[in-house]
């Protein structure tokens, strides 16, 4: 227990060096000073103070998250950006990989028009020179033949050109860091009132749709975060189902089901979709779940995307008519196993995150993989290049064409 | 008293004080601290995060006894912020005010 101003000022130093610059630390520490003056000569004792002023750990907390986003703000490099990032989703328990993704992309972006504007300029002032030379006259000896032009104008020209895109580079890169930092900042009060309105834990909740005479089902699915899982199952007479599980629903459930001849269209989506404004996604994204169920009575065509977390589909006992997911960030599994419905086709794009694919080995499977980043292992398929074809095919079996399409990530397919 | 429920509205309450007239460090903590039971330390960050977002701004004023004081000020932006989370807050207070005593009328 810090009990005299000495003390209380000298963890407050401790807790911040390191986090803060030191002109901010001088000019915190000069605060929480004259605080202590003016309560001493108000007749208030150094221990009454300490008590009030709350135990400096905690104070020193927030003077770090405070300052983080204001040095920021100041410097905009890169690397404090990052820092403040960094600090911000700690602090919020965001999704750091999907806050970090798109700064990733945006940096690698940006650098690769600088570099391409920098050449512009060496390039043009290079070329401008020759031309120069060449108009004063003097015969050059170079190693290689240079051509008359391009002229000055045109070498002027480049070098300008260079320079704009440099410029307008530079500009562009500020404004998206000055719009990430207004960003997080607006996340600072927003974690302050989360406790205070904080939404209540929602019980879970369930949609059903009835199967009203269709024959046929088009289902989609589009989810913000969390662990979606997707089977074959429902009650007699319901087409689908789908229950939110524990935890607080990010962002409200839409749905609607509308009969399109004797094909029923259905579409869920949970409308907090923004990647960027996630601000109420849960440390774990585990902590939502939805649950799916569709029937086995009549064909799909399935069209399923998850933002964010992991993606269960048992599909083996559903009956497809088409097949197309396409995920964020998170682990995907896909299990076809004794899949004995019809012929369909599928398109698996998958962000970051490893996929985990079980087909039938009976079926008449062709399977072409794309992958970005991250090792392909495919057991018991013949392989042709990038595709994979079943080795015994029965006459009557199903026909599945798949396109998998990976960024970051490893592949497993497994023939069962 | 929740903590959660004092850090939500201490922001309004710094706004509110500013409102009426220009505060140094002290006196501000002091005054919400006399109506509210929050630890002090944590109003001055606040003040920071504030005068980072362009709300309020500071001047210096030499003081008789000691070094001279930070006073806080409230900007034009600062003002508008004011009262808006004022209509909110008073707003969101009846609401729930109302919802509160419509639930133990229920009860009883």
């Amino acid at each position: 227990m810090v009990t005299t101003e000495h003390e209380y000022l000298d963890t407050l130093r401790d807790r911040l060096t390191g986090y803060v610059t030191s002109e901010d630390l001088e000019e915190v520490l000069e605060e929480y000073a004259g605080h202590f003056a003016i309560g001493k000569s108000r007749g208030r004792t150094e221990e009454e103070l300490c008590k009030a002023l709350g135990s400096p750990e905690d104070v020193a907390k927030e003077i770090r998250a405070a300052y983080l986003i204001h040095k920021a703000e100041q410097t905009k490099s890169a690397g404090t950006i990052w820092q403040a990032t960094r600090a911000t989703t700690r602090l919020h328990g965001l999704n750091f990989v999907a806050v970090i993704v798109p700064f990733i992309l945006f940096a690698v972006v940006f650098s690769l028009v600088f570099i391409a504007g920098l050449a512009l300029i060496c390039g043009g002032a290079v070329l401008l020179l020759l031309a120069l030379v060449k108009l004063l006259g003097i015969a050059l000896t170079l190693p290689w033949h240079i051509s008359p032009e391009p002229g000055v104008l045109v070498s002027l020209g480049i070098f300008i050109a260079g320079i704009i895109v440099v410029a307008l580079d530079m500009w562009l890169a500020h404004f998206f860091g000055r719009l990430a930092i207004r960003h997080l900042k607006k996340k600072l009060p927003a974690k302050k009132d989360a406790g205070f309105f904080s939404p209540q834990q929602a019980a879970p909740q369930t949609i059903a749709i009835g199967r009203d005479g269709a024959a046929a089902l088009d289902l989609q699915v589009r989810v913000s975060a969390g662990e979606l899982t997707l089977g074959g199952g429902t009650g007699d007479q319901v087409l689908m189902s789908m229950t939110t599980g524990n935890g607080n629903c990010p962002g409200p459930l839409g749905y609607s089901s509308s009969m399109d001849g004797t094909t029923k269209r259905v579409w869920i989506r949970n409308r907090h979709l923004s990647w960027w404004s996630a601000h109420d996604w849960p440390a774990d994204e585990s902590a939502y779940t939805w649950d799916v169920r569709v029937s086995r009575e009549v064909p799909v065509a399935l069209d399923v995307k998850n933002h964010a977390g992991r993606t269960f589909l048992a599909l083996g006992e559903l009956n497809l008519s088409s097949l197309l997911i396409k995920n964020g960030v998170g682990e995907t599994q896909i299990d076809l196993a004794g899949y004995r419905g019809g012929n369909f086709d599928a398109t698996i794009k998958n962000g970051v995150g490893d996929l985990v694919l079980r087909m039938p080995e009976d079926c008449n499977l062709r399977l072409e993989i794309h992958s970005g980043i991250g090792g392909t292992n495919v057991r018991g398929f013949v392989v042709n290049g990038n595709v994979y074809t079943t080795s015994t095919i029965r006459p009557d079996a199903p026909r599945i064409t798949c396109l998998i399409k990976q960024g970051v990530g490893s592949i497993t397919v497994e023939a069962v | 008293m929740n903590i959660q429920f004092k850090k939500g509205v201490l922001e309004i309450c710094v706004l509110c004080a500013l409102a009426k007239k220009d505060c140094y460090g002290y006196e501000l903590v002091d005054e919400i601290s006399k109506k509210i039971d929050i630890a002090e330390g944590t109003i001055y960050p606040l003040l920071h995060r504030l005068k980072d977002e362009g709300l309020v701004t500071t001047w210096l004023q030499e003081s008789g006894e000691g070094p001279p004081r930070k006073y806080y000020r409230l900007t034009e932006t600062g003002r508008t912020k004011e009262q808006e989370q004022r209509d909110e807050w008073i707003h969101f207070a009846a609401s729930v005010s109302a919802l509160l005593e419509g639930e133990s009328h229920g009860d009883n």
